[in-house]
């Protein structure tokens, strides 16, 4: 017990800055969204925030939206960045750039991620330009849009940009660790290198492709500033509509907000209760 | 220097397994004499290590008492009570020197520079490692940290050596150096040591007085020769190997055994014989009461395992196992006579806790793990 | 497992390219006085933009100075708390671990507007909102994890036996702490103290919450710039918060290795 007493006096100071602003912080927001607002007078807890939230022309698709770029993006990012990573241990050149290839999407923010997107796929962007040069069309209006767009492809392009190397260094150090004698070994019973992958090193990547899956699901889920910029003016993201309604000049609309903001915050808990599943059996593994 | 004594020492942890708390060390109660070497022997598991943790003040125990030169230490601090522990792996601090490991303790006290310097240059001859003292830890041998580690507890001029287990990660050689590397600078200091090792022989080498720990309670102390040659009882015997086990019958002061009769001088009833290995010797012999089931080389001599066949008398084991010289081997399914002094044969109450030898020896084993 | 197909490498010459192209790509905007439609290659350069972001007008002295001493004091204060945290969370096992765990993970991944609402108005009841202190407070929420858990691996690895040897050759617990775990884990406190920082200079919607505008750091002003396509300008400030961002690490990282190596030091303490 005197050990016990010992961790929570180490854990104090972190848990009083976690407890009071990350819950304390959520609480307003969540006794908001049930209409419970003293400071403009609203005092009679409603659900109907919730149902005309829910109701309304914009919540569905704005959540289908976000759900979409989440999911399309991270799976995305852990697919490429499975590749990646074979191709750096197949060439051999992990080593030399996994620090480079780590630091990266660390020390780009998201904002200026989107300045690098839309340099190089807005209408007159480096690609509509080696487009235009290789004849393929005559004119930036010829150019698809793929910034702006209703589907996204700007937004998933910003953070597949941020992933894939992420997503390529967890999975390059898990294959650096991995014995190498395992493929040799699938390989000497007669596997291809194909099903070495598929049935031998694929299941033993899993946790931590999962537990990378989730984690860059929350981020994109999440994240403001890219849909924020360059994301279609409908469906907006469900952040950026959150954010559109917080800013109204009319404090009563707030509670339509905080709605958003706890179906947000909701989601976010179910995947960090997945991510911690899934880091507790990465752990397990290792 | 002082002499330690431990009283009543009782700790247990709480186990995440079993939902009740594991107990490590019930009632424990010992004494090292000053400048002597208690060695403590026991399979491998938390008990010893926690005993060290617990004289060294790293631990406090539920129950008991440690004393050094009969004064309580329980309340002085680990870092003032002066009884230093030698891990198993060394645990050199990997960013400093040789010879800043070694002044460690000496510069915690606030020992000016001039004097940090002079004990560790004293204490790297002592181990016969000047030439490394500006190394790190990562650039020397096991051996060589394993010195390092004895001069860096030395160096503090510790009233009790706490050793644990402290060549066990060294290959078979090299500990063997170390050890008597170690004697010899026991010797030389006069330091008060207690050290804990699951290898009996080291066990027995090492000693002048041999304590043996099993479940967390303290069995036998004395000399080790005679913890050797007369265990109080079978658990205490299979600490030292393969032991053979029989029936035997005491009437009217003589003793009646599979191996013959002899005067003996306890009550009259039925108690549980023990023979050593090197205790009994085998003759061919094609209406022996045995029968050889294998053999196995063992470099100086041979070990047979024998499958008697006076079962009928009552006796329990199904083989017992003989060391013999490597002259006249006998071949595996040959019949065979044994032979054994009977004034030799050790006496156990008939009702001993006993394991069958063989399984006493894979558990520990297991422990190791 | 290397093959003499030219194959992997060429895809993998590819993915780079992919990577690190546009990076190039702004740092061509960042010098680019006029780059029309459709050419590859602007027409004209000119370190106008640069110029003028040293110029003596400029906001760069006071954004600079703002950013550079929120994200430091975030990291600083991350770090006091993370290191008990971590060493609880690596090296102690108590009753409702996974529960703190959990907490602990959580703000990584719930995004700044689930509770930067709700603590503006804690803030404004405290008299802190829209001020230097409120921001510091505000970010630590979402530098806090990533601290405690780099912090966490790094204890685990460490092991309390170092400390424990400490102890016995008559270290107290502070000079344990001081002179053998400090140096050991300085290592994972420089690279957490780098991605700390980083991600205190990156918080866009946390810092424009809570400091109601009055604090500009970086990401307030590049965020506008974006939004109302300067490329010019938003290349020059991103490629400065990418600059500012490297130099911290490479800081932390030296004043690491320094720590760590107490080779020379060791007797004159």
């Amino acid at each position: 017990m005197k050990s016990a007493l010992r961790a929570y006096l180490l854990l104090t100071p972190a848990l009083l800055v976690l407890g009071a602003l990350f819950l304390g912080g959520f609480a307003p927001s969540l006794l908001q969204s049930f209409g419970y607002f003293p400071a403009v007078g609203m005092t009679e807890p409603t659900l109907s925030f919730y149902r005309e939230v829910f109701g309304g022309r914009e919540f569905l698709p704005s959540l289908l939206f976000s759900l979409r770029i989440a999911f399309l993006s991270s799976a995305g990012a852990v697919v490429f960045g499975t590749l990646l990573a074979l191709l750096l241990l197949r060439t051999g050149r992990g080593e030399k750039i996994e620090g480079a290839l780590a630091a990266i999407p660390v020390i780009v923010p998201h904002t200026v991620a989107v300045l690098l997107v839309l340099n190089l796929l807005a209408r007159t962007g480096l690609l509509a330009r080696l487009l235009f040069a290789s004849g393929f069309i005559s004119s930036p209006d010829g150019m698809p849009s793929l910034v702006f767009d209703r589907g996204g492809l700007g937004v998933i392009a910003v953070y597949l940009w941020k992933g894939i190397p992420f997503a390529a260094v967890v999975v390059y150090v898990v294959l650096r660790n991995m014995n190498t004698r395992l493929w040799e070994s699938a390989t000497v019973l007669g596997a291809s290198r194909f099903q070495a992958f598929r049935y031998v090193v694929l299941p033993l990547l899993l946790p931590s492709l999962s537990s990378t899956f989730v984690l860059l699901f929350g981020f994109s889920f999440g994240a403001f500033e890219a849909p924020f910029l360059i994301g279609p003016t409908f469906p907006r993201a469900l952040p950026v509509a959150a954010y559109s309604a917080y800013i109204h000049p009319d404090p009563t609309f707030r509670p339509y907000s905080m709605v958003m903001v706890v179906v947000i915050t909701f989601i976010a808990m179910l995947l960090v209760y997945l991510y911690s599943f899934f880091l507790a059996g990465e752990e397990r593994a290792s | 220097m002082a002499n330690l004594e431990l009283r009543n020492i009782s700790k247990s942890f709480s186990s995440k397994r079993r939902n009740a708390p594991e107990t490590v060390l019930s009632h424990v109660s010992l004494a090292v004499p000053d400048g002597k070497i208690f060695c403590l022997l026991g399979p491998s598991g938390i008990g010893k290590s926690t005993l060290l943790k617990i004289v060294c003040g790293l631990l406090v125990p539920e129950e008991g008492d440690v004393l050094f030169d009969g004064e309580s230490v329980l309340r002085v601090p680990v870092e003032r009570r002066g009884a230093v522990l030698v891990f198993q792996d060394a645990s050199l601090f990997p960013h400093l020197t040789v010879e800043e490991n070694i002044a460690f303790g000496l510069k915690m006290r606030g020992a000016s520079r001039g004097e940090q310097r002079q004990v560790a240059a004293e204490m790297l001859s002592l181990v016969e490692m000047e030439e490394c003292a500006r190394k790190l830890p990562g650039e020397i041998s096991g051996g060589q940290k394993q010195r390092v580690a004895l001069a860096r507890a030395l160096a503090v001029r510790p009233r009790i050596l706490l050793l644990d287990e402290p060549f066990s990660s060294l290959d078979a050689r090299l500990r063997r150096s170390m050890r008597a590397f170690m004697r010899a600078l026991q010797r030389k200091t006069g330091i008060t040591t207690l050290l804990v090792t699951h290898d009996w022989e080291e066990a027995l080498q090492d000693s002048d007085i041999l304590g043996l720990l099993f479940d967390g309670k303290l069995l036998q102390t004395g000399a080790p020769e005679d913890v050797f040659s007369n265990p109080v009882s079978p658990r205490a015997a299979d600490f030292f190997g393969v032991r053979n086990y029989f029936d035997v019958e005491v009437r009217d002061g003589t003793l009646s055994s599979p191996f013959g009769s002899a005067p003996a001088d306890a009550p009259d009833g039925r108690y549980l014989g023990m023979l050593r290995p090197d205790q009994i010797a085998l003759l061919p012999d094609a209406g022996g009461a045995g029968s050889v089931l294998s053999a196995e080389y063992g470099g100086e001599r041979i070990f047979y395992d024998i499958v008697p066949s006076f079962s009928a008398n009552g006796c329990g084991w199904s083989r017992f196992r003989v060391a013999a010289s490597l002259e006249g081997r006998l071949r595996e399914g040959e019949k065979v006579s044994m032979s054994a002094r009977c004034d030799t044969i050790r006496l156990f109450p008939a009702e001993s806790d006993r394991r069958e030898p063989r399984e006493t020896e894979s558990s520990y084993e297991q422990d190791l793990q | 497992m290397k093959t003499r197909s030219p194959f992997a490498p060429l895809l993998l010459f590819a993915f780079l390219t992919l990577l690190l192209l546009p990076v190039l790509v702004l740092l061509i905007w960042s010098v680019a006085r006029s780059w029309p439609w459709p050419s590859l290659l602007p027409a004209a350069y000119s370190a106008a933009e640069w110029k003028s972001l040293f110029s003596a007008s400029s906001r760069l002295v006071p954004v600079l100075l703002q950013s550079v001493l929120l994200a430091g004091g975030v990291t600083l204060l991350s770090l006091a708390a993370s290191v008990p945290a971590a060493k609880a969370l690596g090296l102690l096992s108590f009753p409702g671990k996974s529960v703190v765990e959990m907490l602990v993970l959580a703000p990584v991944i719930v995004p700044p507007l689930s509770y930067a609402p709700g603590m503006h108005l804690l803030f404004l009841r405290l008299g802190i909102a829209d001020s230097f202190a409120g921001v510091l407070l505000a970010h630590l929420v979402p530098c806090l994890p990533y601290g405690i858990r780099i912090l966490t691996n790094v204890f685990r690895a460490l092991g309390d036996r170092l400390e424990m040897q400490a102890r016995v050759l008559g270290a107290s617990p502070a000079q344990a702490f001081l002179h053998v775990t400090l140096p050991l884990i300085a290592p994972g406190m420089a690279s957490a103290g780098g991605l700390l920082f980083i991600v205190s200079l990156s918080q866009y919607l946390l810092t424009f919450f809570l400091g109601g505008g009055r604090i500009v750091t970086l990401s307030m002003v590049l965020l506008p710039l974006v939004k109302d396509g300067e490329r010019a300008a938003a290349a020059v400030w991103s490629t400065l918060f990418i600059a500012v961002s490297l130099l911290f690490c490479l800081l932390m990282e030296r004043a690491a290795k320094r720590c760590a190596s107490s080779r020379d030091t060791f007797f004159l303490s």
